[in-house]
């Protein structure tokens, strides 16, 4: 006897069971894809390639907060194997009255390590202390246009500049969440000396040099007496060599491990997400249980029905198994999908904004997989407690 | 009457709640209201974390009075008898007139420089902690170069230079170079009074920059500066740390209040299967209870008052567990890795709202199936005993 043609399963019945399983499965893929999401950008904030290496100091708990020498990136530029290095400066600021992270870099350094892409208008020179250029996406948040003039305020420090936009870029990264301005303006709003910076990016030629023989190099005692006058000075009228600065300070690490170390300390990797979204449905569990039993409590009358009719309790019990279970996994794709769209539809709104930097959506294959399958494995277990009566 | 009513609503409420489904429709409520504690803990821990920026800097008491439909500081006219009023509040300990102009300063080639004319430059200077090279300009025909521009330039103390102004030309003899690590450092400044000797007739200011003294209350001051004020001037906090971390909480909040929104559709979903599920196991106490003199409005008080008794108790199981497996996740955290500095908490607000949420949720979720209940004819439905 098969009963799979057979519709004793009434759909104005199961629709709640649906919209629950579905609500569920898109809960759990918006819990664990903007969390991966999150770590994932913040991951690649420094840098996604292997070859960028970040001297940071080791003493600070994010990368805005800490400070080293600038000096050390001259140090760097001799150094055969280093391709670029770019001292950089993180200043959290407030333009428009919305917070606002303005990076100090020397432009030519910075854009042989990053790529960008100039919509409108061009790059500023390093001593065009009145210039910045914005990324897309603040230049859209803050209703920004070119040659626009703007007031930046800083946060750790009283100081304040006023800037003019002298270009809006692309980088498809977290660097269109900034605004761009010569090194010293990062100084001025973060409130370190000319002496210091945020920390130093360099790229390497990995078949050269590797990263260790790179960071004794860069730390050797006396190297900054260097006669060779470096391209970064030329560039950098205002760099001042500091001598009472712990080499021990300064770790180097490349880019994309650094920023992993310091999610890393708050307790956030990629399992821990996981294990999280997945016990916020595991929570939900008991709730799939109840509306599983509900649907068929609701049809008891049409299961006494099909008793009657010579069907098995095994049977039955099977038959519904296989026919929830369907429609479970459609309530997933649906709901993976509808968290898909919906996540999508925030990023564009720029609701998906953390730390002022807008999250780039990371699709994983296996976080998907787990989101399809998830709900449907609830599903089973509950069904197979149910007894039919 | 009356009587009857209230003892059938306390029978009712006693025959529901003694029903077996009920413990597993508290738990299941308070697992899904659990889901969420972890959310709030954790915004409430970035919150902590973007507030320890405010342990790097101490906030001081700066502000600038600017006129407010200026796209620019070089735009920006103030009345000049704004600086008479501002300077008779006690409350202000220092209080500096500005004029900021675009120049072109000529050396060995012409450089676009910001002109800054200040009142008291001498105050000002030491005010910004300036390191300077020679001395303050104290009159007409000097001025002090920001170490930048001075480089960039290669101008030093005791050079003359040429700075003009629109079309108006003056020589200057460079008495100092200074460094503050400030904007001020690319730029040429002059005592203001020299500015208004070579400009004639120009007595409007670009911004007054002030600060207040360290004992006195910021908001009623400036409550009371904005009175005084004319409506084309505006007062900007320099230091806007409060409002950056303002700004980054808000965002997470966005985000969390996106994502608890999806729980309490579920949640209200859940009371809608709990309602079905209770009015389907409970035929005969319903027929009972209509025998008893219950009408359809009572029955649905009845299944309303059973929701909200559910959803109560789960909800605040759910708080109770959430915050315990916060506190034992946090632990296990430190414990297994010695170097996560994580601290994760629930305020009383948060769990306050918590709980009349999902409440809400519950309630709306109820409706529709507590509605149907009613109208179902119990009598006829009374299993054959």
């Amino acid at each position: 006897m098969s009963l799979w043609g057979f519709k004793y399963l009434r759909s104005n019945r199961l629709i709640t069971l649906f919209l629950m399983l579905t609500l569920l499965s898109m809960l759990f893929s918006v819990t664990a894809i903007s969390s991966l999401s999150f770590y994932k950008s913040l991951v690649n904030y420094l840098g996604e390639e292997e070859d960028i290496v970040v001297l940071y100091d080791r003493n600070a708990r994010t990368p805005f907060s800490g400070y080293v020498p600038v000096h050390l990136a001259e140090r760097l530029e001799n150094i055969k194997g280093v391709i670029v290095s770019s001292p950089e400066v993180i200043a959290p600021s407030i333009v428009k009255g919305e917070a606002v992270f303005v990076r100090g870099v020397l432009p030519k350094k910075f854009f042989e390590l990053h790529r960008i892409k100039i919509l409108n208008g061009s790059i500023f020179d390093q001593n065009e202390t009145k210039s910045a250029i914005i990324g897309k996406n603040i230049a859209r948040r803050l209703n920004l246009k070119l040659n626009d003039r703007l007031f930046a305020f800083g946060v750790l420090t009283e100081s304040y500049v006023e800037l003019q936009v002298r270009g809006i870029y692309a980088s498809d990264s977290f660097i269109d969440d900034e605004i761009l301005v010569p090194l010293y303006v990062g100084q001025w709003l973060r409130g370190i000396n000319y002496g210091y910076v945020s920390f130093i990016r360099f790229k390497v030629n990995k078949s050269l040099i590797n990263l260790s023989e790179v960071f004794s190099e860069v730390m050797k005692e006396g190297s900054e007496h260097s006669s060779h006058e470096s391209r970064l000075r030329v560039e950098l009228v205002m760099s001042e060599a500091v001598t009472n600065f712990s080499n021990k300070k300064v770790g180097a690490e490349i880019a994309s491990r650094l920023m992993r170390s310091y999610i890393d300390r708050y307790g956030l990797t990629e399992e821990t997400i996981l294990i999280l979204s997945t016990a916020i449905i595991l929570f939900s569990s008991a709730m799939i249980a109840v509306a599983s039993e509900t649907t068929v409590t609701q049809h008891k009358g049409e299961i006494g029905v099909l008793r009657a009719l010579g069907a098995s309790k095994k049977f039955l019990k099977l038959d519904i198994i296989i026919k929830i279970l369907t429609l479970s996994l459609f309530s997933s794709l649906l709901g993976t999908l509808l968290a898909i769209i919906f996540l999508s539809f925030i990023q564009v709104q720029e609701r998906l904004v953390i730390l002022s930097h807008i999250m780039r959506l990371q699709l994983d294959l296996t976080l998907i997989v787990m989101s399809i399958l998830i709900t449907p494995v609830l599903v089973l277990i509950s069904l197979f407690k149910i007894e039919i009566k | 009457m009356r009587l009857l009513r209230g003892n059938v609503f306390t029978l009712g409420q006693r025959i529901l709640l003694r029903k077996r489904e009920t413990s597993s429709a508290i738990i299941a409520m308070g697992l899904l209201t659990a889901a969420i504690v972890p959310m709030y803990s954790v915004m409430n821990y970035i919150s902590e974390e973007s507030s320890s920026l405010s342990k790097l800097a101490r906030v001081g008491e700066t502000y600038l009075v600017l006129s407010s439909n200026s796209t620019s500081v070089t735009d920006s006219k103030l009345n000049p008898t704004l600086l008479v009023k501002l300077s008779a509040v006690p409350e202000i300990e220092h209080i500096f007139p500005q004029k900021v102009l675009d120049a072109k300063l000529n050396t060995f080639s012409v450089f676009k420089v910001r002109l800054r004319a200040v009142g008291n430059l001498s105050g000002f200077l030491h005010w910004k902690n300036a390191r300077i090279d020679g001395f303050i300009a104290d009159g007409p025909g000097r001025a002090n170069l920001g170490a930048i521009i001075a480089r960039l330039t290669k101008v030093d103390k005791n050079d003359r230079v040429e700075l003009k102004i629109s079309e108006l030309t003056f020589q200057v003899e460079v008495v100092g170079v200074f460094e503050t690590t400030t904007e001020l450092d690319s730029e040429v400044i002059i005592p203001l009074e020299s500015l208004r000797d070579s400009l004639t007739g120009e007595t409007s200011l670009s911004l007054i920059e002030f600060t207040l003294k360290g004992s006195v209350s910021a908001n009623e001051v400036l409550n009371r500066l904005t009175k005084i004020l004319p409506r084309n001037a505006t007062i900007i906090k320099v230091q806007q740390l409060n409002a950056f971390l303002e700004g980054v909480n808000i965002q997470t909040l966005i985000l969390i209040n996106i994502w608890a929104s999806i729980v309490y559709t579920i949640v209200a979903l859940a009371s809608c299967v709990v309602v079905t599920r209770v009015t389907l196991e409970s035929i005969y106490e319903f027929s009972v209870l209509r025998a008893l003199g219950a009408n359809r409005e009572g029955i649905l008080v009845q299944i309303l008052a059973y929701t909200m008794i559910v959803a109560t108790l789960g909800s605040l199981i759910g708080i109770a567990l959430g915050i315990v497996g916060v506190q034992t996740i946090s632990t296990i955290l430190r414990w297994i890795r010695p170097h996560v500095n994580i601290n994760l908490f629930l305020r009383p607000e948060q769990a306050l709202q918590t709980l009349l949420l999902t409440l809400i949720s519950s309630f709306i979720g109820s409706l529709y199936p507590a509605h149907r209940a009613t109208y179902k004819v119990y009598v006829e439905q009374l299993p054959q005993i």
